[in-house]
C-alpha cells in the first residue's frame, strides 16, 4: 500500500469529522428537567378595607393565568382568578401570589366622593420585607397616618419603628417591638405615636420575621376631610434616587428629603421634563441635616408638567414628593411619588380605576443615554394589547396616556438603559378632582435577585 | 553429545594446565576404582575413562558402594559419570599436598555439547538448616579456574574419594536416601566424626546423572536435617522444618511454580510417611553424636543464619534489576556471556543504558515537584473533578460493597473498590493515592511510556522525548487541573498495557503475559467501559491470527478479564444507566458544556486548558511531527497515526452526545481519556516513523530532507517547552488542598453523630449559587455514582433543589421547613450572599435563629434529622441504637426501600404508606431502643472478584523463574526427558543472567 494512503486518510477523517460536528450535527443538550423550572411563587399584599364611603378594588393580572388570591387571614382559602380581574368589597388585604418565573401585578385603587378616603387612591401591591422606607408622611394634628403591618408567614414578627422628623428622630413610646401574629395584620396609628409640623419618614423594620407594610394617609381641615392616599414605600437610602410620577396640572409639588445619616447630605435636584433635564430654582441645591426630613417646595417652577425629579446627593438620601390635584380645599386629593427602583425587565400593573378615570403612564430616564421600553396596554378582557416601543430621551420624562378601561393593563419591559416609572391617574369624583399615582414596582421585585441556583457538590467544602 | 572435556578443545586449558603443572606429585596410595552399575547406563564407558586417566588405579571395581568395600582408598563413581583423565592424579595431588583429608571431592561439571566452556555442575555441599543441599558454587557458571580446593562440610557421592577405613567406620553411604544427597550425609557423619571433606576443582568427572525426584530429594534433605537436630528440639526441629517446608510450598505456588511447590509437598508427605527412611538417617547419626570441636567445624562448614533471607533478597533484586532492564532497551554491545559464552550463554540481553533513563525521570519528577510546588501539605486535594478522598481504604471499598439504598438501582462503582485495594501501596491511605496519582501523573506516566518507547524506539533520546509529550497530555487537554484522577490513571496505564499487549504477541503463548494484559485491560475498563469494546475486537483478531487452541484460550483470558468487573451489582447499574459504558469516572461531575469539534481536535474539551494558542501549537505540531513520521516509514508508524486520529474521531463524537448516568442524570461522556490516546498515538507514530531519521541522513549530502528534519526537530522543541512549561506553570493550578469541610464542627458532628442529620449547604457567588445535601463525613472520592444527594433518590434530589431555589430566593413559605424536615436537614449552612439573602432564610417559617461567624451563617432545623419519632406534640430526633421515648411514628429520611428495617425495643415497624421521599414507621407508642438497617444480602460477590483478582494478579505477577528459563540446566534439559525431572540448583544459581 502507498504510504500516502493512511496518513491521508486520517487527516481527512478528522477533518470531516470536525467539518461534520461544525456545520450539521450539532451537539446534543440534556433535556430540560421540567422539575427544575422555577416553581417558587411570590406573595404580594394589596391593600384592602371595608368603607361605607368608598369602593376598593384590587385589580390582579398575570400572563398565562396561574396567580391565586387569598384573604390573608386565611391563606388557605385560594382563588384563582382570570388572566385579569377585579377583587372588590374585600374587608381585609389580600394575598396575591404567583410564580417567581411569571409576570404578574396588582394594584389596589380606592374611590370616594367624599369622607375620610376622599379622592382617588392607588398603592402596588408589594411583598413582605424586612424594612421598609415611608416618606412624606404627615403627622400633623390634621393628619392621620395609619401604618397597616400584615403578617403573611406562618411565623409571629416583630417590627420596630424610626420616626425621622425635620428636626430629627422622634422618639415615641410603643414604636418598638410590635409583634405581628402569623396571618394577621396589624393597624398602628403613627399619628398617637408621634406628632411632628412638617413631613417625616418612617423606616418600618423588622427584628423577627417580615411584614408587608403600608401606610394610609387621610388629611383633615378639622373634621372635613381633604383626602386620602397610600403613601407608597420608597426605595432604600441611595446616593442617586429618582422619583418619577409628578403629574401635570394644578396644586401643590412638595420635595420631602430625609438623610438617614449621621452627616449632612447636599443633595442636587434637576427636573425630569418632557423637554429634558432642567433645575429648579431655589431648590437645584438642598442641605438634610442628619437625621432630620426636610420639605421644599417645588413651586410653579414645574409649569403643571408632568416630570420626573434626579436628585443626587453626597450621603445616602431619601425622597418623595407629596402633591395634590388642585388648590382648593374642596377639590384637591393628595398623592405621593416616592423613589422608586428602575421598572426592571418586565412588570405588570392593572389598575381598576374604571372608565371615568384617565392614566398617563410616565416613564422616567435620569441616564445620559435614550432608554428604550417596549409598553403594552391591555384591558380586562385579558387580549395580548398594543404593544409599542417607547423611546425615553436622556434625561427626559416620556408621557404615555393609557387607553381608556374599565380595567387598563400596563406592562412595561424596560430595555438595558434603567427606566422609572409612575402611572398617574386622574378622575373626577363629584367635586373632588381625583389624582393617584401607581408607583411601577414589578411583583418580582418581591423576591430577592439571586444568581441561578445549581447543584454543587463542593458547596460546603 | 560430546565426550569429556579435552585439554585442547578447552580455551581455557592453559588455566587448568597451570594448576596442573604447578601441583606436586600425586600421593602414592592404592586407590580402589568403585564403578556402581545403574540401570540403562553402560558402566564401560565409565570405566574406560579411568582407564584413560594418567594415573592407574590399584583395581577397579564394578559393584554397589558397600559398607564393607575394601581397599585402603575408594573412588565411587557412579556408571553416569565420566571423569577426566587428569582427575584422579589431581585428587592425589591434592592428598599429597594435604595428607590429612579422608574425604575428596571433584569438581562435577556438565556435559559438553559443542562450543569451549566447561559449565560447573556443582562445587562441593553444604546443607542448610532446612535440609537444602547446596553447592559452594551456583550451578551452571563458568568454571575459568577461578576456583580452589576448599573445606567443606560435603561432597557428593558421585566422584568421591574417600579413605577406606573412614567408609567402613561409616558403613558407607545411606542408599534408602536420593543419590543427591548420599554424599552429603555421609560426609557430615564423617565430620562429626573428625575427618576432613576437601573439594579439588582441577579433578572435574563429567556427571550425567539424571535428575532426582524432587520428593524424594525433599524427603531426604528434611530427614537429614532431622537426624542432626540437638536433642531436645528435635520435635521444636521437624514443626519447624514441616512449616518451613508448607511455607516454601505457598511461596513456589505464588511464584507459579507448580512443580516445586508439589515438590515440597510431596517431600514433606515421603518424609513423614517413610518412617524407616527417618530411622535410617537419625540412627547413623546418633552413632556419630561428634566431639565439641567437630560439631562446631560442622557449624562453620554450614550456611550462617539467615542465608536463606538473604538468598530471597538476592532473587528479589535479581527480578527488580530485570525488571528495571526492561527500561533500558536493547544494546548494540556484546554482553560478557556473548563474548565467553556458548551457546547457553543468553544473547540480546539489556545492557543498562540508563542515561537518558536517568536523566528523564529526574527531570520529569523534579518537573513535577515545581508544578506541584503548591499541592504539598495537609488536607486533601480538591478539584472541579475531585472530590477529597474518603480517610482509609476501607471507606473507599465500602463505597463499592456498601448497598445503597432506594429504587435507583445504584451501586458503587467497581473502580472504587480496586482503588480502595490500591490504598495498600499507599499505606492504606487513598489520599495519598490521589496525591500521588494527580501530582506523579507525569513522572510515572513518562516513566511508563519510555519504558514501552524504549523497547521499539533504537534512540533513547527520541523514546525520552516522545514519553514526556505523551506524559504531559493530561496537563495538555486540562485533565489535571479539573482533578481528574481517572485520566491520570489511564494516562499511566495505557502504555503499560501497551507494553504487555506487545511482550504476549511476542509469545501469545505465555499465559502470564496473557494474564498481564487482562489485568491491566481490566484496569483501564473500570475507569473507562468503553475500553472493553475496543479491546474486544483486537483479541478475536489476534485469536484468529494464531489459529491455535493456545492463542485462542489467551486471548480469551484478556477478553474476559475485564468481565470481573461486572460480576458485582455495578453490572445492574450498567444495564440501568448504560450511558456510564461511554463515560470515565464519576461523570456527574464533569461538565455538560458542549465543545466544538475544532477544540477536541486541540485538545480542549473540558477543564481548564491551556491558552488557545499554545493548544493550536502543541497540537498541530503533534499532527505535523506525526504525519510527517507516518509518511517517512508508513506501515506500523501510519497505524499509530490512524490510531490517533480514530481516538481524535471518537472524542469528536462522544462530545456530541449527553448520556443518563448514575445517579440519575444527564452528563456528557468525556473526551479526555481519548485526547490522551490521541496524543499517544501520535506520539508513536512520530517515535516509530522519525526513528533513525538521523543515522539515515548522517552520511547524506545536504539537501532537503536535512531541512525538514531541522524543522521537525525545531517543532518538537517548541512542543516540549510549550508543553512542559505549561504543566510547569499552570497545568496544576485547578488542584488545591485544604480542610475537607468548612463547615463549623457542631455541624459536621451532627452528621455524623448518633442522631445523625444532614446539612443543606448554600454558597453564593457572583455566578451561581450552588447547593448541596451534605450526609455523613461529606461527599468523598466515589461517592458521586452512588447519589450524592439523598442516595440518588430522584424525588428527593428535585424537592432538595427546589429547597435550595426557594431559600435562595428568600420565599420563606410555609412549607420550607416540612421540606427540609423531609430531607433530614439538621442545619442550613450559608457561605457568601448578602445581607438580604440571610434575612430572607432567617424568615423561614420555623427556622431556628442564625449564627453568623464572619461569611457564614447556620441555621438550625428544629426537630429535623434522618430519623425522627413524631408524638403528638414534638419530634424526637434518633438514630440506630439510640433510646426513643413513645412515638405515634417514625419518620425516616431515607429513599424508600423495602429492606429498611426499624425496630424499636426490638419490634419491628410497619411501614406506613407516605408520600414524598422518606418512609415512615407506624411506632403506635413503642418506646426503646431504636434499630435501622438496611438489610442486605452478604456481599459473596465481592469475594467472588476479589479471588478472580487475585488469580488474575498471580497469573501476571512474574514467576520465579524468569522468562525461558528453565528448571535446570541446558545441557541437562536438553538430554532430560521431561522438565519436570529437572534440578533445581540450576534456578538458585541464578543461571541466564
Amino acid at each position: 500500500m502507498n504510504r500516502f494512503v493512511v496518513p491521508t486518510l486520517t487527516v481527512v477523517a478528522v477533518a470531516a469529522a470536525v467539518a461534520a460536528t461544525t456545520t450539521v450535527w450539532p451537539a446534543a443538550q440534556p433535556p430540560a428537567d421540567p422539575a427544575a423550572a422555577d416553581t417558587a411563587r411570590i406573595t404580594v399584599l394589596c391593600p384592602s378595607f371595608d368603607s361605607a364611603t368608598a369602593s376598593v378594588r384590587v385589580g390582579v393580572a398575570s400572563l398565562g393565568g396561574g396567580v391565586r388570591t387569598a384573604p390573608l387571614t386565611d391563606p388557605g382559602r385560594q382563588d384563582e382568578p382570570e388572566q385579569v380581574s377585579v377583587l372588590a368589597g374585600r374587608a381585609e388585604p389580600v394575598l396575591v401570589s404567583g410564580q417567581r418565573s411569571a409576570t404578574f401585578g396588582a394594584v389596589s385603587v380606592v374611590r370616594a366622593d367624599a369622607g375620610p378616603d376622599r379622592g382617588l387612591a392607588a398603592a402596588t401591591c408589594e411583598g413582605s420585607d424586612t424594612q421598609r422606607w415611608f416618606v412624606g408622611v404627615a403627622l400633623t394634628e390634621d393628619a392621620q397616618a395609619d401604618l397597616l403591618l400584615a403578617n403573611t408567614d406562618s411565623t409571629d414578627a416583630t417590627v420596630d419603628l424610626t420616626i425621622l422628623g425635620p428636626q430629627g428622630p422622634l422618639t415615641s413610646a410603643g414604636s418598638r417591638g410590635i409583634v405581628v401574629e402569623a396571618h394577621a395584620a396589624r393597624s398602628v396609628p403613627l399619628s398617637v405615636l408621634a406628632t411632628a409640623d412638617g413631613p417625616v419618614s418612617v423606616l418600618v423594620e423588622s427584628s423577627a420575621g417580615r411584614v408587608a407594610a403600608t401606610l394610609r394617609q387621610r388629611l383633615w381641615d378639622g373634621t372635613d376631610p381633604l383626602g386620602a392616599d397610600w403613601v407608597p414605600p420608597a426605595v432604600e437610602p441611595a446616593t442617586e434616587v429618582v422619583i418619577p410620577g409628578i403629574a401635570g396640572g394644578a396644586g401643590d409639588r412638595q420635595l420631602v428629603v430625609t438623610n438617614p445619616g449621621e452627616r449632612t447630605a447636599g443633595v442636587a435636584v434637576e427636573v425630569l421634563g418632557e423637554a429634558g433635564r432642567s433645575a429648579l430654582a431655589g431648590v437645584e441645591n438642598l442641605e438634610v441635616p442628619a437625621g432630620a426630613t426636610r420639605a421644599f417646595d417645588l413651586g410653579p417652577g414645574l409649569a403643571e408638567q408632568v416630570a420626573g425629579l434626579h436628585l443626587v446627593s453626597e450621603q445616602p438620601v431619601l425622597a418623595a414628593v407629596r402633591q395634590t390635584s388642585a388648590a382648593g380645599a374642596a377639590e384637591r386629593d393628595p398623592a405621593w411619588a416616592a423613589a422608586l427602583a428602575p421598572v426592571g425587565a418586565d412588570g405588570l400593573w392593572p389598575v381598576a380605576a374604571g372608565t371615568s378615570a384617565t392614566s398617563v403612564l410616565l416613564l422616567s430616564n435620569p441616564s445620559g443615554q435614550d432608554a428604550v421600553a417596549t409598553v403594552t396596554f391591555g384591558n380586562q378582557l385579558g387580549g395580548p394589547g398594543e404593544t409599542s416601543q417607547q423611546t425615553v430621551r436622556a434625561g427626559s420624562t416620556l408621557q404615555v396616556a393609557v387607553p381608556e378601561a374599565e380595567t387598563p393593563v400596563v406592562r412595561v419591559q424596560a430595555g438595558e438603559a434603567p427606566v422609572y416609572g409612575a402611572i398617574v391617574v386622574t378622575g373626577r369624583l363629584d367635586r373632588v378632582r381625583g389624582l393617584a399615582v401607581v408607583p411601577l414596582v414589578p411583583a418580582a421585585s418581591a423576591a430577592t435577585e439571586v444568581p441561578p441556583v445549581r447543584y454543587d457538590p463542593h458547596a460546603g467544602s | 553429545m560430546t565426550d569429556a572435556p579435552a585439554p585442547d578443545d578447552d580455551p581455557w586449558a592453559w588455566l587448568h594446565a597451570q594448576d596442573l603443572d604447578s601441583g606436586q606429585e600425586p600421593a602414592a596410595v592404592a586407590v580402589t576404582v568403585v564403578i556402581q552399575p545403574l540401570p540403562g547406563m553402560d558402566a564401560a564407558r565409565c570405566r574406560s575413562a579411568v582407564e584413560a586417566g594418567d594415573v592407574e588405579p590399584a583395581a577397579i571395581l564394578v559393584d554397589d558402594p558397600r559398607a564393607d568395600l575394601p581397599g585402603d582408598w575408594l573412588w565411587l563413581l557412579p556408571a553416569d559419570c565420566e571423569p577426566a583423565p587428569t582427575a584422579l592424579r589431581a585428587l592425589l595431588a591434592t592428598l599429597a599436598r594435604r595428607p590429612e583429608l579422608d574425604v575428596l571431592g571433584p569438581l562435577l561439571v556438565e556435559p559438553r555439547r559443542r562450543g569451549p566452556g566447561t559449565m560447573i555442575r556443582q562445587f562441593g555441599q553444604t546443607i542448610t538448616s532446612n535440609g537444602r543441599v547446596r553447592g559452594l558454587v551456583p550451578a551452571g557458571e563458568l568454571y575459568q579456574g577461578q576456583l580452589a580446593t576448599t573445606d567443606c562440610l560435603a561432597v557428593d557421592a558421585a566422584g568421591m574419594l574417600v579413605r577406606g577405613d573412614v567408609w567402613r567406620e561409616l558403613n558407607g553411604t545411606n542408599q534408602q536416601l536420593a543419590p543427591s544427597h548420599r554424599g552429603a550425609e555421609f560426609c557430615w557423619r564423617a565430620t562429626l566424626a573428625g575427618h576432613r571433606v576437601a573439594v579439588v576443582p582441577e579433578a572435574q568427572v563429567v556427571s550425567r546423572a539424571e535428575p532426582v525426584d524432587v520428593g524424594d530429594a525433599r524427603a531426604s534433605g528434611l530427614a537429614l536435617a532431622s537426624a542432626h537436630l540437638r536433642p531436645g528440639w528435635r520435635w521444636l526441629g521437624r514443626l519447624r522444618l514441616a512449616l518451613l517446608s508448607l511455607l516454601a510450598a505457598l511461596g513456589f505456588a505464588l511464584g507459579k511454580d507448580g512443580e516445586r511447590a508439589a515438590g515440597e509437598l510431596l517431600g514433606l508427605g515421603r518424609w513423614i510417611g517413610r518412617r524407616r527412611l527417618r530411622k535410617g538417617v537419625a540412627a547413623a547419626a546418633r552413632a556419630v553424636p561428634g566431639t565439641p570441636q567437630t560439631r562446631a567445624r560442622v557449624k562453620t562448614l554450614r550456611p550462617r543464619p539467615g542465608s536463606g533471607l538473604r538468598r530471597f533478597g538476592e532473587g528479589v533484586a535479581d527480578r527488580v534489576s530485570d525488571w528495571f532492564a526492561t527500561f533500558t532497551g536493547p544494546s548494540e554491545a556484546p554482553s560478557l556471556d556473548e563474548m565467553t559464552g556458548d551457546d547457553f550463554a543468553g544473547r540480546g540481553r539489556a545492557e543498562p543504558r540508563v542515561s537518558a533513563l536517568v536523566a528523564g525521570g529526574i527531570l520529569t519528577t523534579a518537573l513535577a515537584v515545581a508544578a506541584g510546588r503548591l499541592l504539598f501539605g495537609g488536607g486533601s486535594l480538591r478539584a472541579e473533578r475531585l472530590l477529597p478522598a474518603p480517610a482509609g481504604w476501607l471507606d473507599l471499598l465500602g463505597s463499592y460493597v456498601d448497598v445503597v439504598p432506594g429504587e435507583a438501582g445504584l451501586s458503587g462503582p467497581a473502580w472504587t473498590g480496586l482503588a480502595g485495594l490500591a490504598s495498600f501501596f499507599t499505606v492504606g491511605r487513598p489520599e495519598w493515592l490521589v496525591s500521588v496519582l494527580l501530582m506523579g501523573c507525569v513522572p510515572l506516566a513518562w516513566f511508563a511510556a519510555f519504558r514501552f518507547l524504549r523497547q521499539t524506539v533504537q534512540s533513547a533520546a527520541m523514546a525520552a522525548v516522545g514519553a514526556f509529550c505523551y506524559a504531559v497530555a493530561p496537563a495538555l487537554v486540562g485533565a489535571l487541573n479539573t482533578g481528574s484522577v481517572g485520566v491520570a490513571l489511564w494516562t499511566v496505564l495505557l502504555p503499560v498495557l501497551c507494553y504487555g499487549l506487545r511482550s504476549w504477541l511476542d509469545e501469545p503463548g505465555m499465559w502470564r503475559r496473557a494474564a498481564a494484559v487482562g489485568l491491566w485491560a481490566l484496569l483501564l475498563t473500570a475507569l473507562v467501559p468503553l475500553t472493553w469494546a475496543v479491546l474486544v475486537p483486537v483479541a478475536i483478531g489476534l485469536a484468529i491470527r494464531l489459529r491455535s487452541w493456545r492463542g485462542w484460550s489467551r486471548a480469551l483470558l484478556v477478553v474476559a478479564a475485564p468481565a470481573l468487573l461486572v460480576a458485582g451489582p455495578w453490572r445492574e447499574t450498567l444495564l440501568g444507566y448504560p450511558g456510564r459504558l461511554l463515560t470515565g469516572i464519576e461523570p456527574s461531575l464533569a461538565t455538560a458544556t458542549a465543545p466544538a469539534g475544532w477544540e477536541v481536535l486541540l485538545g480542549r474539551s473540558a477543564g481548564s486548558p491551556p491558552p488557545l494558542w499554545l493548544s493550536i501549537v502543541v497540537i498541530a505540531g503533534l499532527w505535523v511531527v506525526a504525519t510527517a513520521g507516518a509518511l517517512r516509514r508508513g506501515g506500523i508508524a501510519a497505524a499509530a497515526l490512524a490510531g490517533a486520529g480514530a481516538a481524535t474521531v471518537l472524542a469528536i463524537v462522544l462530545t456530541r452526545l449527553v448520556v443518563w448516568v448514575p445517579p440519575g442524570e444527564w452528563a456528557r461522556p468525556g473526551s479526555l481519556e481519548w485526547l490522551v490516546v490521541m496524543v499517544g498515538g501520535l506520539v508513536l507514530a512520530a517515535a516509530w516513523g522519525l526513528d533513525g531519521v538521523g543515522d539515515e541522513l548522517r552520511g547524506a549530502n545536504l539537501g532537503v530532507r536535512h531541512v525538514g528534519t531541522l524543522i521537525l526537530i525545531g517543532l518538537t522543541a517548541a512542543v516540549v517547552g510549550l508543553a512542559g512549561g505549561w504543566w510547569v506553570v499552570a497545568g496544576q493550578s485547578g488542584l488545591e488542598r485544604g480542610p475537607v469541610s468548612v463547615l463549623p464542627p457542631f455541624v459536621r458532628n451532627a452528621q455524623v453523630s448518633d442522631t445523625p442529620g444532614r446539612t443543606f449547604a448554600l454558597e453564593f457567588t457572583a455566578e451561581q449559587v450552588g447547593w448541596s445535601l451534605l450526609q455523613d463525613d461529606m461527599p468523598r472520592l466515589g461517592d458521586a455514582e452512588r447519589g450524592l444527594v439523598f442516595s440518588g433518590d430522584a424525588e428527593a434530589t428535585r424537592l432538595a433543589g427546589s429547597v435550595a431555589t426557594r431559600l435562595a430566593s428568600g420565599t420563606a413559605d410555609d412549607s420550607l421547613l416540612a421540606d427540609l424536615r423531609t430531607l433530614g436537614v439538621s442545619y442550613i449552612w450559608l457561605r457568601g450572599g448578602e445581607a438580604g439573602h440571610r434575612l430572607a432564610i432567617s424568615n423561614t417559617p420555623g427556622l431556628g435563629v442564625g449564627t453568623s461567624d464572619g461569611d457564614t451563617t447556620v441555621w438550625p432545623v428544629p426537630g429535623s434529622s434522618r430519623a425522627v419519632v413524631v408524638s403528638a406534640d414534638q419530634r424526637t430526633s434518633v438514630g440506630d441504637g439510640v433510646d426513643t421515648p413513645p412515638g405515634t411514628a417514625l419518620e425516616l429520611a431515607e429513599p424508600a426501600d423495602p429492606r429498611w428495617q426499624v425496630s424499636v425495643g426490638g419490634g419491628v415497624l410497619s411501614p406506613l404508606p407516605t408520600t414524598g421521599p422518606g418512609q415512615s414507621f407506624a411506632q403506635s407508642g413503642a418506646a426503646g431502643t431504636v434499630g435501622i438497617a438496611l438489610l442486605a444480602e452478604t456481599p459473596w460477590w465481592a469475594w467472588a472478584q476479589l479471588g478472580g483478582l487475585f488469580l488474575l494478579c498471580l497469573l501476571a505477577a512474574p514467576g520465579i523463574r524468569r522468562p525461558g528459563e528453565e528448571f535446570g540446566p541446558r545441557r541437562v534439559e536438553a538430554s532430560a526427558p521431561a522438565r519436570s525431572e529437572a534440578p533445581a540448583a540450576r534456578r538458585i544459581a541464578g543461571a541466564g543472567r
